[in-house]
């Protein structure tokens, strides 16, 4: 057996210590959470006995007759998740990639484009929420009043309801751009310039570019994009936490501020626990082999895929 | 070469002592102040909730009992040394929850606190000796011989202090709730009191006066009390608004919760505290439940109420008249402009100073009671720049009694809904060396003297027996409050009842007051429903609510 030098048992241990940290914070708050959540998912808490007690899959019943019951709050929240995804991908994926082009093809103004869609990445959500709030509230009505002679309220005071869902999306969509056009623009500049050079040679236009050469050579990345969001349509908040606190009305819930409110609520006991657990698991029992097939429909689909 | 790999080295270090940050997240003390210069002394380290009460009786109570135990004797220490730790997020829910085990503060004084996960893990001290046997009069002179703290606890659900031993091991800390408070100085100056001959006027301005002499009866149905002038019942109250027309109340619309939770006192009012407590306990006969079928109410009679029955409790009629009373000011368009974007403090600004800034100020604000602490910060603005007439000390500003839901409720005792989960207990990591002295703090803290000095320096009362000798000396704020603590029922939502406990979701409070179900529409807020477009009536609300809540609990 060859020997190992003491300068290699040196790099192994250095190596180690390096990377043993991560391991056991993954091992203990990915691994460990998620399978103490398949217990409490099955478990239920009694409150006289202070313990938790096998309950088969009740819980998983009780949740799927919720999502059965119209006007659930449940249900409304799992329909809230999915519209916002639905919107945010059909109007904030063509736009980032459109403006992550523009920024590719050094067009006009390119540079002020570049850094104005990224700067809401470096800003706190917190502080984005505020301004887009005072934007939604004051500045909005006024624009409306002034441009188009229409009295509104505010998108999101207590008393329009009905306009604070769109203005959530709306937020949604602006300031996602960051990372996604940071991303884009980044796969846009691997593409081999020859490559474009020979087609504009033959006289292509910046829209069949775009279709035929710059969309296909950024799929990979269009397709994580959308396999991560499908994934992660049950877990997003949608920032309503940072919106509303913990008053939101129930038509704006989604399940990741359903999730979150509950559990971060004053008086959230074990009993919740269980019940949140569950939600948890059933919703990714339901996203799983969506994001599955999501993927491999992108994979079967991918242009640059060799078959 | 050899400057690469020293570079490469250098950097690999730097990373390591970054990802070695991460150990600071592992446990370790979650408290900050330790005082080195009293190491000659015993160290009482206090955790407080430093929300809206700050720690302005805290630091009262540090100052009197280490002058009172400043020749303490434990072991070679001489005297004591309180050192208050003030945090709000460590001292509240789950984060005081997980961090308790780790701290190193003796006493908390907190917030938001599920009490029965502390005490069934263990993690806070028996103190029923502090509770039922230390006799206040060796903290308190002015205490009779024998009074126990016990003896003074005006809370009801005092089991639900206790752990299975039947042993108390917690204290309620404030007594909170969310109501209307107005500007008596407003009031007064534009005749906003309802005169003694009121009901007999049929012009809307012959029913107001400004002669506090001449004042109606209030809803405590009393001549020469309190609450002398102010609406007597909900119709009074509209009357009142539409004769204040541009001087409206303000609320802090970001946080809507604040008026489901006034709706709460509202609720508890019309049902009296023994009706209320069946919400809770699922124990008992219920008297006031109702059927409303197109504007007609139809007592239901008497019910026995047991756990599995316990959804007819939305039938209650103080639930109905909540909603009647939330729906006919939605109608009234009697809001601030600014009411619907203002956070709590916006509310709280906008009340302490426009008077000072229009004609006519905002003249009534919903808020928790625990106003008067968590605006300083406005009131010492508005002293700042409109002088010592808007100071907190001199300001005129008090909690409204509540209105009755109807003439025949005129004279009953008020009730009122405690929320906010606030208690004090012990740390069971405190020291035995230093036990003796820490449960003296806690029975120091709870002695007429310091239930005096909580009401006047915070403007709230603690729900225990206590006389303020002098209640002249106070802020009008802390004069009405205490006038409400000694004239009202406060009834907490605390339940041992293993039944609401295994369903806390459905029992929480914020589901189980005005949570309603409307043709496949859910509700969260009865307020929020009747202020936008579509809102639903009140019948129709109503039903909803048990329609809600009897399909949650038959899952």
């Amino acid at each position: 057996m060859e020997k190992i030098s003491k300068k290699r048992i040196g790099e192994i241990i250095f190596y180690c210590s390096i990377v043993i940290l991560p391991i056991v914070q993954f091992c203990i708050f990915y691994i460990g959470t998620n399978l103490n959540s398949f217990r409490l998912a099955f478990s239920r808490w009694s409150s006289a006995d202070h313990k938790y007690y096998a309950n088969g899959f009740k819980n998983f019943s009780s949740i799927i007759r919720d999502l059965k019951t119209p006007g659930s709050v449940l249900l409304l929240s799992a329909k809230n998740s999915v519209r916002y995804y639905f919107w945010t991908l059909i109007i904030g994926t063509p736009l980032a990639l459109f403006f992550s082009f523009y920024i590719y093809k050094k067009m006009r103004g390119h540079a002020f484009f570049q850094v104005m869609l990224f700067l809401p990445s470096i800003i706190s959500n917190i502080v984005l929420v505020l301004i887009f709030k005072y934007f939604a509230n004051n500045a909005f009505p006024k624009v409306m009043s002034s441009i188009a002679h229409k009295e509104i309220q505010g998108l999101l005071v207590s008393s329009s309801v009905a306009t604070h869902f769109p203005a959530i999306i709306a937020y949604g969509v602006i300031f996602s751009f960051g990372t996604n056009v940071l991303l884009y623009s980044g796969a846009m500049a691997k593409i081999p310039p020859e490559v474009v050079e020979a087609a504009e040679l033959d006289g292509i236009t910046p829209l069949k570019e775009f279709f035929f050469i710059t969309f296909p050579m950024v799929f990979s990345t269009f397709s994580t994009f959308i396999v991560v969001g499908v994934a992660g349509v049950f877990v997003n908040q949608a920032s309503l936490y940072s919106f509303f606190g913990e008053g939101a009305a129930y038509q704006d819930y989604t399940i990741g501020y359903y999730i979150y409110k509950t559990v971060n609520g004053a008086m959230a006991t074990n009993a919740d626990y269980c019940h949140l657990s569950t939600v948890g698991l059933l919703f990714s029992f339901i996203t799983i082999p969506i994001t599955i097939l999501v993927r491999s429909l992108l994979n079967r689909i991918d242009p640059t895929e060799v078959r | 070469m050899i400057m690469k790999k020293a570079t490469q080295r250098v950097g690999s270090a730097v990373l390591a002592l970054v990802a070695s940050l991460q150990l600071t997240a592992c446990g370790g003390n979650i408290d900050l102040k330790v005082d080195p210069s009293s190491s000659t002394k015993t160290v009482i380290n206090v955790g407080n909730y430093y929300g809206g009460l700050k720690d302005y009786w805290l630091t009262e109570m540090e100052k009197q009992f280490e002058a009172a135990y400043s020749d303490y004797v434990n072991g070679d220490k001489v005297g004591v040394d309180v050192v208050i730790d003030n945090n709000k997020s460590k001292y509240s829910g789950e984060t005081l929850l997980t961090g308790i085990k780790a701290s190193n503060n003796d006493v908390f004084f907190t917030e938001k606190v599920n009490l029965p996960d502390y005490i069934s893990n263990g993690l806070i001290v028996n103190i029923n000796d502090v509770v039922t046997e230390y006799d206040l009069h060796d903290y308190d002179s002015s205490e009779s011989v024998g009074t126990t703290i016990e003896s003074k606890l005006t809370m009801g659900e005092k089991d639900y202090l206790k752990g299975g031993d039947g042993n108390y091991y917690a204290l309620p800390f404030y007594e909170g709730y969310y109501t209307l408070m107005y500007d008596v100085a407003l009031f007064e100056e534009n005749g906003y009191y309802f005169a003694s001959d009121y009901k007999q006027q049929q012009n809307l301005a012959d029913k107001f006066t400004d002669d506090l002499d001449n004042l109606s009866d209030g809803p405590d149905g009393e001549s020469g009390t309190y609450d002398d002038g102010l609406p007597a019942t909900y119709a009074d109250f509209y009357d009142l608004l539409k004769y204040m027309s541009d001087t409206p109340i303000t609320y802090p619309g970001a946080y809507m919760h604040y008026w489901l939770r006034f709706m709460f006192n509202l609720w508890a009012d019309y049902e009296g505290a023994e009706q209320m407590a069946l919400n809770f306990s699922l124990d008992g006969t219920a008297k006031t439940l109702i059927d409303v079928d197109q504007g007609t109410i139809t007592p239901i009679g008497n019910t026995t109420i047991t756990d599995s029955n316990a959804a007819i409790l939305q039938k209650q009629a103080g639930k109905y008249y909540a909603l009647e009373f939330v729906k006919g000011l939605a109608g009234l368009n009697c809001f601030s402009s600014n009411a619907g974007g203002n956070t709590h403090t916006d509310a709280q600004n906008e009340f302490v100073w426009t008077k000072y800034q229009k004609s006519k100020g905002v003249a009534i604000l919903l808020d928790g009671n625990w106003f008067e602490s968590e605006a300083t910060g406005a009131f010492q603005t508005a002293a700042i720049s409109y002088g010592a007439e808007a100071s907190k000390a001199n300001s005129r500003i008090a909690i409204m009694p509540l209105p009755k839901a109807t003439e025949e409720k005129v004279g009953t005792k008020s009730t009122y809904l405690g929320t906010n989960n606030s208690f004090c207990f012990i740390n069971k990591n405190c020291k035995e060396s230093k036990m003796d002295i820490v449960k003296k703090f806690v029975a120091f803290c709870h002695t007429n003297n310091a239930l005096v000095k909580f009401t006047e320096k915070t403007g709230m009362a603690r729900p225990f027996e206590y006389t303020i000798a002098d209640p002249s000396s106070l802020t009008e704020f802390a004069r009405s409050t205490y006038n409400i603590h000694q004239n009202s029922d406060v009834v907490y939502p605390y339940s041992t009842n293993s039944y609401v406990n295994d369903h806390s979701t459905v029992f929480a409070m914020d589901n189980w007051s005005f949570t309603s179900i409307i043709n496949s529409t859910p509700y969260e807020n009865p307020f929020t429903a009747f202020i936008n477009a579509g809102a639903p009536s009140v019948e129709n609300y109503f039903k909803g609510l048990y329609t809600k809540q009897n399909n949650a609990l038959k899952k």
